[in-house]
């Protein structure tokens, strides 16, 4: 697991297929993620965007294999460089995250310990995975530091979360994840509880020491903006499945869902006028303990039509290969060449 | 920024809302104290929507809470009308009350979840003890105008509602009361973008038909910019800049406006953050000791001597566009990166 890694680009460092996690609920199992494909290579930064519900937690959970006892993980496989997580035990995960994966959360209120000063707890993980010494890990909790853009290290050695900015916390945790050097780093959400200019400081941070690590980065954001600005691909969730994703340029420039249509026209923009009506999405993401039969954003679609109301469309790439969405009737773009206007209702035969 | 002064207030009669030199301090032990709001003055005109836009521990909520003198300030002056709110005590505020109401950021903590929708609405006109049958009607109207049917949410509490719903039964129970200024605290922060456009079209709406005039509080530039007339920016309890909506974001002047701008992440993918821009970690200092001078050149990369010993006065730079800072850019450029919040030629 310590051995030399592979600098294989062949093979995706992350394969996820057909994950679906469910939890089991009183009024039904609730399919949390239903269905959800991608891969990921060395050294490539994802983002994954959604609204609260979308199931986009879950999903980084699953991957980390990381949900609580209620939580039912199936599906063909989630292969981290050709091994499987599912099938691990508890014993090998324990060896796994850190070296391998590591994860950063939204809050660092609640995923630093309280109660324990923020030395120990960046060397805790170096000195039980890469057995070192306690005056080497501080050695390096020190560097790592320094690294991540913590002024006075020396002193903040020994201070608790609480004395700390949030900025500062949030800092810590992403020295704690990279202190194992992993090969993937999830990061849920981990600039949403900071403030905007503390938030632009932590994406540079993440985006400098990704290109000097190589290290693989999935993102997850509900912030369109952060996910522009820093993902080589990106996918937008939906009611627990991938609705569409590509690579980030041609993605953005060339919107095919209506969801994500939908979803860029309600962000406010700074060059409209003000006092402009947003176009928001009406109704409400659909109950995912029965979810609709179709199309699950067909009830809240405006371009929505009978057939999108009775039959799942699949998830395909009919116009690119590495632009894969899910909907009958796309929006096309080609025409008018903006994101969010008008389309044409070019049907596609799309078939599973 | 750290500014003060009254240069920006205006002469108008139909000035609805008039703060004067607000100050808010908290004590918090060993003789320490927040300077929450320092100084601060401005006017909202009836209909108009005023932002109040800056960052966690801005003040800006405080100085919203100290209008409705929740609690009130330390010192300074808050007219409404004409008359000073500070003055004010027992009954005699409390007869105000109705007129200048709030909605908070999160609208689910913000209802008391063991009630039915339509008890939270009435509250305010039971306790004014409205007849029964008024109260009825009224609360059925404001229903339906935030756009929940009466009979189908009256038997229901607030966590059967998802956040956007509970926003809207906050709304309701603000505007039932047919009050004259809403202070809105951070309303769609704590929303999913598509239902953050529903509610700020209701607010929209709202203010319309009910005539009302806004505080909007947020943190969001890009919400601010959407629903205000006039900005203001707020760093470390003092105003940086004011400007009507559409001068202040097409030329900002403070650099601390200008990093806010150029901080926001915007939807395009030729723009790579590619962690190449060295990022001091620069924090905000703490209220408990703000910096003398201007209060924001401890991060400002524009800051000389005389910023870090004399407070900057508000002063006009160009037409109902006020700004306290000692070396403002006037280029009427606006940032698009953090390399240009100095300006162009300024070279940070």
């Amino acid at each position: 697991m310590t051995g030399a890694r592979p600098e294989s680009t062949t093979r995706p460092l992350l394969v996820v297929d057909n994950l679906k996690t469910q939890f089991a609920t009183p009024r039904g199992r609730l399919r949390a993620v239903d269905g959800v494909s991608f891969q990921l290579g060395v050294g490539e930064t994802f983002g994954i965007v959604g609204e609260s519900g979308s199931g986009k937690s879950v999903l980084a959970r699953s991957i980390m294999n990381l949900l609580p006892a209620s939580a039912r993980v199936s599906g063909d496989h989630i292969l981290f460089d050709g091994r499987d997580l599912q099938t691990m035990s508890s014993y090998d995960l324990k060896h796994f995250w850190g070296p391998e994966i590591a994860m950063v959360f939204q809050d660092p209120m609640t995923s630093l310990n309280p109660v324990k000063k923020v030395g120990v707890q960046i060397t805790e993980s170096m000195r039980y995975h890469l057995g070192l010494s306690k005056a080497e890990a501080t050695k390096r909790a020190l560097d790592l530091m320094h690294e991540v853009g913590i002024p006075e290290p020396k002193r903040r050695l020994h201070q608790y979360p609480h004395e700390l900015s949030g900025g500062m916390r949030q800092r810590i945790a992403i020295a704690i994840a990279l202190a194992c050097e992993p090969r993937l780093l999830i990061a849920d959400e981990p600039t949403t509880a900071l403030d905007v200019t503390v938030q632009k400081q932590i994406l540079e941070l993440l985006a400098r020491l990704q290109r000097e690590r190589g290290m693989a980065l999935i993102l997850i954001t509900h912030d369109f903006g952060v996910v522009s600005g820093m993902a080589d691909r990106i996918a937008v969730m939906y009611a627990g499945q991938l609705v569409e994703s590509g690579g980030a340029v041609e993605t953005f420039s060339d919107v095919k869902h209506p969801y994500t249509e939908a979803l860029l026209a309600s962000i406010p923009q700074f060059d409209q006028p003000s006092h402009t009506r947003l176009q928001a999405i009406g109704g409400r993401p659909p109950d995912m303990v029965n979810p609709p039969t179709g199309c699950r954003f067909a009830p809240r679609c405006k371009y929505a039509q009978d057939l999108c109301r009775t039959s799942p469309p699949a998830y395909a790439n009919p116009t690119s290969p590495d632009h894969f969405f899910r909907c009958f009737f796309p929006v096309d773009n080609k025409s008018s060449g903006a994101v969010g206007s008008q389309r044409s209702h070019a049907h596609l035969e799309v078939s599973a | 920024m750290a500014g003060v002064g009254t240069a920006h207030l205006r002469e108008a009669d139909d000035v609805l809302v008039r703060v004067e030199h607000l100050v808010v301090e908290f004590p918090v032990g060993n003789g320490n104290t927040v300077h929450a709001v320092s100084d601060v003055s401005f006017d909202i005109r009836a209909g108009e929507t005023l932002g109040l836009v800056g960052e966690s521990g801005c003040g800006k909520s405080t100085t919203g809470r100290a209008i409705l003198q929740l609690p009130p300030p330390t010192s300074g002056s808050v007219y409404f009308e004409g008359v000073d709110l500070t003055t004010l005590h027992g009954d005699r505020l409390r007869r105000i009350r109705p007129r200048a109401q709030m909605i908070f950021q999160d609208p689910i903590s913000s209802l008391n979840e063991t009630r039915k929708v339509p008890d939270l609405v009435a509250e305010g006109l039971r306790v004014w003890q409205h007849p029964k049958n008024e109260i009825e009607t009224r609360v059925n109207d404001v229903l339906e105008a935030v756009g929940l049917d009466p009979q189908a949410v009256k038997q229901r509490r607030p966590r059967q509602f998802s956040g956007g719903q509970c926003q809207r039964i906050c709304i309701a129970r603000a505007l039932v009361l047919e009050p004259d200024l809403i202070v809105c605290d951070e309303p769609v922060s704590a929303l999913d973008v598509s239902v953050q456009a529903q509610i700020l079209n209701l607010l929209e709406e709202m203010k319309a038909r009910y005539k009302l005039t806004l505080l909007f509080i947020t943190h969001d530039l890009a919400v601010v910019r959407n629903v205000s007339d006039r900005i203001i920016v707020m760093y470390l309890g003092r105003i940086c800049e004011v400007a009507d909506s559409d001068e202040l974001i097409s030329k900002p002047a403070h650099p601390y406006t200008r990093l806010l701008m150029s901080s926001v992440p915007r939807v395009n993918p030729d723009q790579k953050i590619t962690g190449q821009t060295s990022h001091s970690s620069d924090e905000i200092p703490s209220p408990l000791n703000p910096p003398p001078g201007c209060r924001f050149n401890t991060r400002c990369p524009l800051a000389q001597d005389i910023c870090r010993t004399e407070v900057p006065e508000i002063r006009e730079i160009g037409p109902r566009h006020f700004v306290a800072c000692h070396f403002p850019v006037t280029d009427g450029s606006a940032p698009q990166t953090v390399a240009d919040v100095a300006g162009i030629g300024a070279g940070v």
